[in-house]
């Protein structure tokens, strides 16, 4: 009796699980294809029905306390290269055939080394894949793809911490080139910001500013479909939700939407993470939550920010591993424990 | 009327004073252009000497041009002589074939161009030969006619004897190959004509030959014509006024059609357009437009100008519609390959073409830069904007490397106020935008200094109220900031200058 009724339960948790899968993929957007693997080999297959970060589309960093780390990861998320370039995918084959033979070593490497795969292989295969595989695969970018530019359109006061500064971008890596705009009115930075990405003439538009409503979110992304960009919106969360609980957030229709907050170094519980007691000169931890989007399912990681190569990487394997093993039963319950930063 | 007495003008070098031009007199008295005024000094002790004026020869060459139009349009003027400008005299070509008759014959239009000089008060001689190197010979060494001597006209097969006795300066020779011929004992062009050609070229080099050549026409030699631009200017008149937005754009489409269309076969790009419609009640509207790199494309012109086209008012019609591009510019060369070059021009143009339409929103206060590194300590001195669509730095200089630099930096610095500090100088409690925070790790100090030049009156150059002591602190919430101290000791300014993203 108690095995049917389980055998129910999971044909009912597949079935949801299949409805979760195809709820997004109907919809236009995942043209571009998806990035599956971001932050240093976390898989998002498990968190986004599409299989992956959108490559093409709008997706958004709410900006609270700390504009400084949303600005790195702003630029991450910018610079993370098209799974469909052309260039790129013989290589990225190749560097994922040299990564899995590499996999007992590489348990050794140090999760600085970013992994930015740009595969384009079925869902299937990656669930099969190893799930230990996930601290490091190699460095893939190829050294001389000419890459489109950076556009970042900051509106004045959006965000009140400041401009962003390019020279902190690291000087032996070749990042694409910026162009910044800065501007007064938010009307001209979403024209610019649709006019742009209509365009196809840059890669990525970043833009700083305050809140949209529904229509603009869809304009743009609509914007992005048709020029084939990424745009990446850094807004500022209300007052309510800068501390871990997302309350009252404004509704979006981005692909993702995103939360870093610095880790608390002396805060209750500062024993069990392993903190250093200095500045660490090769990063600092920080919480880094998914916590919105379409077809997504929230999460929250403990990543590493590294100043030497200006990326973010997965703080420690084990607890990249506890959340990628999220089935849909225990969604909730990992989410309740991943979810809210630890801190009073 | 001239001076009679000597008079020179005179150039400072870093040599000294040099005598760079000498009137009639001087010249007699043996002053020559390129001696030092000391020397010319030693010859006539109280030589009087004005400076020179460049501005002021090159103004009277202008206005020299213009009126020597009258006779032909192809007026080139005597560039190397104009150059060196240690002769004191220069010189004017004019291409007049085929259009001497207009002046009754050369001999007339000699005599006409020579009273119009002396009413316009220069001294000059005229001469007319069949090539611009036997003009140049012709006006200096040709004695004139019998009945006139200022009548100079040298025509070759017939004037061959005349021709021979010109001295070898005539062939517009450098300094150092006239000593050398005159030791050699060619002292007229005759001289020098009945020499074999091949040994010309072994002793004297491939000067003689050349100019030799030139003098009869066996070789062409091209002068520098002062042409008038042509100006990239259409003006289109209607009978039947435009009353109609719609017509006067299809009126301007159709201009900038032909504009578009003669620029691309000079090869050259607009920068700048203005289009003017003129009312029928006189009133001109102008719109202008302006491109950040050498524009072709008409869509891409009439899109920029059609932002601005519904504020012309047509009233009761627009009789008269002028296009005008002010500023063009030649266009690089573009591979027409299937080569995946084209494709990055093909990329460069439509980015400068975004661009363009980008800043043709933008407000007053709005500005769209590429970020460059400059070679400063200072950091908001260290960024730099430069113009996007002509990029000249780079974004990162190779040679200069940095510590590590805040991701947001806040220009100008806000200021801060320090509460408590430890002994060693580094904040320990403060207050930002009436925010106290406690810091839980400090790092520093890294200082940077000023830049001395900018200083110079200070005299104590290691330590001034500029000086400014870096601080990487952490803060309770676990956010880095970039903080700074200033001014003397005991009487410190903090500021925060930055966050860090970890």
């Amino acid at each position: 009796m108690s095995d049917r009724r389980l055998h129910q339960a999971r044909t009912a948790l597949a079935r949801a699980e299949q409805q979760w899968k195809s709820q997004v993929s109907g919809a236009s957007g995942a043209t571009g294809g998806v990035i599956p693997r971001v932050f240093g080999g976390l898989d998002l297959s498990g968190h986004i029905s599409i299989g992956g970060l959108a490559s093409v589309g709008l997706h958004e960093v709410m900006c609270g306390h700390d504009d400084g780390a949303a600005s790195l990861l702003a630029w991450y998320l910018a610079v993370l290269p098209q799974p469909n370039d052309r260039m790129n995918t013989g290589f990225a084959q190749s560097a994922r055939q040299s990564a899995a033979q590499q996999i007992p070593s590489s348990q050794h490497l140090s999760p600085s080394t970013t992994a930015m795969t740009a595969t384009e292989t079925e869902t299937k295969t990656k669930t099969k894949m190893e799930t230990a595989t996930v601290a490091a695969m190699a460095t893939v970018m190829p050294p001389d793809i000419p890459t489109k530019p950076v556009f970042w359109i900051r509106q004045r006061r959006a965000l009140d911490q400041g401009g962003f500064y390019p020279l902190c971008l690291p000087q032996y890596r070749s990042d694409p080139d910026a162009l910044m705009l800065t501007v007064d009115q938010q009307q001209t930075a979403l024209w610019a910001c649709e006019e742009v990405a209509r365009s196809g003439q840059v890669g990525t538009v970043l833009i700083e500013t305050t809140d949209y409503d529904l229509t603009t979110a869809r304009r743009l992304q609509l914007a992005c479909e048709s020029g084939e960009s990424r745009i990446i919106v850094m807004r500022p969360a209300p007052r309510s939700c800068t501390f871990g609980h997302h309350r009252g957030l404004p509704p979006s229709s981005a692909w993702t939407r995103w939360q870093i907050s610095p880790d608390i170094p002396n805060s209750k519980d500062a024993q069990t993470h392993a903190t250093p007691s200095y500045i660490d000169p090769t990063g600092n931890y920080h919480h880094l939550s998914l916590i919105g989007g379409r077809g997504v399912r929230p999460g929250s990681w403990k990543v590493k920010t590294d100043a030497a190569t200006f990326s973010i990487s997965v703080a420690d394997p084990l607890e990249n591993r506890l959340s990628r093993t999220t089935t849909a039963a225990t969604a909730t319950k990992q989410h309740a424990h991943a979810g809210s930063p630890p801190h009073g | 009327m001239p001076l009679q007495t000597p008079h020179v003008i005179t150039r400072a070098d870093h040599k000294g004073v040099l005598v760079c031009g000498v009137n009639a007199p001087a010249r007699k008295a043996g002053l020559h252009g390129g001696m030092r005024l000391s020397d010319a000094r030693s010859i006539l002790p109280d030589l009087p000497n004005s400076p020179e004026d460049s501005d002021l020869l090159d103004r009277h060459l202008a206005r020299l041009i213009r009126v020597l139009d009258r006779y032909s349009p192809w007026v080139a003027p005597d560039r190397d002589l104009f150059a060196n400008g240690l002769e004191g005299d220069g010189g004017v070509w004019l291409e007049i074939t085929g259009g001497s008759h207009l002046f009754g014959g050369e001999a007339a239009m000699i005599t006409q161009i020579l009273r119009d000089m002396g009413v316009r008060g220069y001294c000059a001689r005229a001469a007319i030969a069949d090539t611009a190197g036997a003009a140049w010979a012709t006006a200096r060494y040709h004695p004139g006619t019998a009945d006139n001597g200022n009548i100079r006209i040298l025509s070759l097969p017939g004037d061959h004897d005349l021709a021979a006795h010109f001295p070898v300066s005539c062939l517009r020779l450098s300094e150092d190959i006239i000593p050398l011929l005159s030791r050699l004992g060619l002292k007229q062009l005759g001289d020098i004509t009945h020499l074999p050609r091949a040994n010309i070229t072994t002793r004297l080099g491939p000067d003689v030959l050349h100019r030799l050549d030139q003098f009869y026409g066996r070789l062409p030699e091209h002068l520098n014509f002062e042409l008038p631009d042509t100006p990239w200017l259409i003006s289109q008149n209607f009978g039947e006024p435009l009353g109609d937005a719609d017509n006067l754009a299809q009126a301007i489409d159709g201009l900038l059609e032909k504009l578009c269309h003669s620029l691309r076969t000079e090869n050259l790009g607009l920068r700048r357009l203005s289009v003017r419609c003129v009312r029928v009640d006189g009133h001109i509207h102008t719109i202008t437009t302006t491109t950040g790199t050498a524009c072709q494309s008409k869509a891409h012109i009439t899109r920029l100008l059609g932002e601005k086209m519904p504020g012309v008012d047509t009233g009761f019609g627009i009789e008269q519609v002028i296009v005008y591009a002010p500023w063009v510019e030649h266009v690089a060369f573009r591979q027409v390959s299937l080569d995946r070059q084209q494709d990055q021009t093909g990329d460069a143009i439509a980015q400068g073409e975004l661009i363009d339409r980008i800043n043709h929103h933008l407000g007053a206060r709005d500005i769209l830069f590429r970020p460059a590194h400059h070679a400063s300590h200072l950091p908001e001195r260290a960024a730099i904007r430069q113009n996007p669509s002509t990029p000249t730095k780079p974004a990162r200089l190779p040679d200069a490397p940095l510590p590590r630099r805040p991701v947001r930096l806040i220009d100008p610095p806000e200021p801060i106020e320090v509460i408590e500090r430890s002994p060693t100088g580094a904040p320990v409690k403060l207050r930002w935008r009436k925010m106290v925070i406690d810091v839980t790790h400090a790092e520093g100090p890294e200082r940077i200094c000023p830049e001395w030049w900018g200083n110079l009156e200070n005299e104590n150059y290691g330590l001034t109220q500029q000086t400014r002591d870096y601080f990487r602190i952490r803060d309770q919430n676990g956010r880095l900031l970039w903080l700074f101290r200033t001014g003397h000791a005991g009487q410190d300014i903090w500021s925060l200058h930055g966050l860090f993203a970890g």
